[in-house]
């Protein structure tokens, strides 16, 4: 590995740290918003920031300045599925998601610090651990005709490069980007109760941040961009076998991350040391432990699926995503309130939506959206 | 707003990491869209565009045996069999003394004044091997199709299986010595590279072995001081040549200094695989040289070779670092 590798690393990371802290950006708290207290800021920060790098990495690719093939992380049905459930499940107990977590590690939580421990160490007992059969038993691909990678072009059988996969990825991301700026300016370009950086702000930032990750780290070899569960797990597995070479671009953007949260949150007087209560402790490594099982078995947590493998959307991903979100939900209802009432008046919602659409998923969110105000 | 020094901090602190980011970002895009050294490949249709134009300069020449040769071959294409060019005695493949390999290339129309494109199959390694032989014996301007006959069909270029009218030549061999690296030079430079004390403040070796084998095979045996740079890695899978950044990439991770005022000494076990590492090498501009004895005379002579050892639970070979998840 390179020295650039290490430097491009740490600037992305330092960057995406800084990011995240000022706009509190945490998709645990965007999902659970959406549904417990009826706010979607967070969610739009997300919707926003996908859609901006989606747009760029697909230009980007489409007008020649991005040579490189993208990594598309496969389809694995029921391992994105069950894995991103329980990493859904994991995050509400641990209190933030892969990039949450690690954001406020940064700013001095140590609850945060232990899931963050049990993420990694789940991530290698299921990658090479005790778990493993567990992996190898659900990671089953669909068999591909076209040898093609796994996305959402591929299974409209438009083929890589073609005007076609450019036109959807543009329309995606475009009906993304204008449903998060439609709702969102509405109600204008920061929401009443947000501290730090309003959300149009984070959105488009993370986004750019995420772009400038594509690129830098694919000019290191590793063809993809921002993640959280690879970078830990080689960090974990170099820390147990002393073999330097698992370490790449991503692992010093996870360094990067965490120091650039800390830096953010030192600048605005928000760094401290803070030690949750016993259960909370608890709870936290307990959701750690099932963040790292979850996001292992899927190949990827919110970042690697729910943020960047959305860019190139990736099946694998999208499916992930959704799984996410249902287990973020699942384990909020279980732990917050009546869990049977707020399950049955969520399954309500749900199908409510579906019955009354079958169009894309923006436009069925902006829809809830207005049926929540 | 007054401005703190609490505030100037912030805003100078964010204005460094989006200079940072904006940095990041324009060195990438710079390093993806790195360009080949130049006049060393000819992409297919570059070659039809010159052929079309009735350009007569250009002397193109089939790396394949004959017999594929005959059933098709590009227009006005003149064959040069990988056979005529080396000689097989105790050590195999090596290439014949430049007076043999005149008369087979000036029976083939080759002259120093004519540009020539080489081309194969789309294996890669027969025109190669053809492409450093010719620059080895002086040839100032000597391409490779890349990506061979295949990328030739793709483009949607025609065959033909008329002779061409082929006017024999003189093909004068001015020998770049310095393109070929024999058993006794490179073995004192390694020897001599062992020697040295290793905290010494010395220059560091002029020649750096590079093994274009697989990896199970640099693993069971290598030049000492070899770094493995497998010739599968420097092409796509249609046999094309991978692009700049990426021959780049894996040059890196195989440890070879991308400094011209080094020397990459490129080996396989006969001299084929190591033809496509030197082209891959002197695509990024490196200056690169070929062990025509390869593994085979190392071996042969009774030199010392290096193995990797084996990893405790492994099967002896470097493992592989696999991405499970992102």
């Amino acid at each position: 590995m390179n020295a650039w590798a290490v430097v491009s690393g740490l600037i992305v990371g330092l960057a995406f740290g800084y990011a995240l802290q000022r706009g509190r950006f945490c998709v645990n708290t965007a999902f659970r918003d959406v549904v417990f207290i009826r706010d979607g800021t967070l969610l739009r920060t997300w919707a926003l920031a996908v859609a901006v790098q989606l747009l760029g990495l697909q230009l980007l690719m489409h007008t020649g300045l991005f040579p490189a093939e993208p990594d598309v992380p496969p389809l694995w049905p029921a391992a994105n599925a069950l894995g991103g459930f329980v990493f859904g499940m994991g995050m509400v107990l641990a209190g933030g998601c892969a990039s949450g977590t690690c954001y406020r590690v940064g700013e001095g939580m140590l609850g945060s610090l232990l899931a963050l421990l049990g993420f990694g160490l789940m991530t290698v007992v299921v990658d090479r651990g005790a778990l493993l059969p567990v992996q190898e038993a659900l990671r089953w691909s669909p068999s591909s005709s076209s040898g093609e990678a796994p996305t959402l072009a591929a299974l409209l059988g438009l083929s890589g490069g073609s005007a076609g996969q450019l036109l959807l990825a543009l329309g995606v991301g475009g009906l993304v980007l204008l449903w998060a700026l439609w709702t969102g300016l509405r109600r204008g370009v920061r929401a009443p109760h947000q501290r730090g950086w309003p959300w149009l702000l984070t959105g488009v930032a993370l986004g750019l941040i995420g772009l400038a990750a594509w690129v830098g780290s694919t000019a290191t070899g590793r063809a993809y961009g921002l993640s959280i569960t690879g970078p830990i797990r080689s960090w974990f597995l170099w820390l147990v076998t002393g073999d330097a070479g698992w370490l790449d671009w991503g692992s010093w953007a996870l360094v990067g991350l965490i120091a650039g949260a800390f830096v953010a949150a030192r600048l605005h007087g928000e760094a401290k040391l803070r030690v949750p209560p016993p259960g909370r402790t608890l709870q936290a490594l307990g959701g750690g432990l099932l963040m790292g099982f979850g996001a292992q078995l899927a190949g990827g947590c919110n970042i690697g699926h729910g943020f960047t493998g959305l860019a190139v959307l990736s099946l694998g991903s999208l499916l992930t995503t959704v799984m996410i979100v249902l287990g973020a939900w699942t384990a909020s209802a279980l732990l917050f309130g009546a869990p049977g009432e707020r399950l049955a008046a969520l399954w309500e919602r749900l199908t409510a939506q579906a019955r009354r659409l079958a169009q894309p998923q923006a436009q069925t969110q902006a829809q809830q959206e207005e049926g929540s105000r | 707003m007054e401005l703190t020094r609490r505030a100037l901090l912030r805003r100078g602190i964010e204005a460094g990491l989006a200079l940072g980011l904006l940095g990041v970002l324009g060195h990438g895009l710079y390093a993806l869209n790195r360009p080949y050294a130049r006049g060393l490949l000819a992409s297919a249709a570059e070659l039809r565009g010159l052929l079309a134009d009735g350009d007569a300069g250009i002397r193109v020449l089939d790396a394949r045996p004959l017999l594929q040769y005959r059933r098709g071959h590009l227009p006005g294409a003149a064959n040069v069999w990988d056979g005529d060019l080396n000689v097989w005695t105790d050590v195999p493949r090596r290439l014949a003394p430049a007076p043999q390999l005149a008369e087979v290339l000036g029976r083939a129309g080759v002259s120093r004044e004519r540009p020539v494109v080489v081309y194969d199959g789309g294996e890669g390694v027969w025109a190669a091997r053809l492409l450093w032989a010719l620059r080895y014996l002086g040839h100032p301007d000597v391409r490779l199709l890349d990506g061979g006959l295949a990328a030739w069909r793709a483009a949607g270029g025609a065959l033909t299986t008329e002779p061409p009218r082929v006017e024999p030549t003189t093909f004068e061999p001015r020998v770049r010595p310095e393109l070929l690296v024999e058993f006794d030079e490179l073995r004192a430079a390694l020897e001599a590279e062992a020697d040295v004390d290793v905290d010494a403040d010395d220059k560091p070796a002029p020649l750096v072995p590079v093994d274009a084998r697989t990896p199970r095979e640099y693993a069971e045996g290598h030049l000492p001081g070899a770094l493995p740079l497998p010739a599968d890695a420097l092409l796509r899978r249609d046999g094309r040549f991978r692009p700049a950044w990426l021959l780049k990439v894996e040059a890196e991770r195989a440890g070879v200094p991308l400094d011209p005022a080094r020397k990459a000494v490129v080996y396989s076990n006969t001299g084929l695989r190591a033809a496509l590492a030197y082209v891959g090498l002197s695509l990024l501009g490196l200056d690169v040289a070929l062990y025509d004895g390869g593994l085979a005379e190392w071996k042969a002579r009774g030199a010392p070779l290096v193995r990797v050892r084996a990893a405790p639970a492994g099967a002896g070979v470097v493992e592989e670092h696999r991405s499970t998840c992102w």
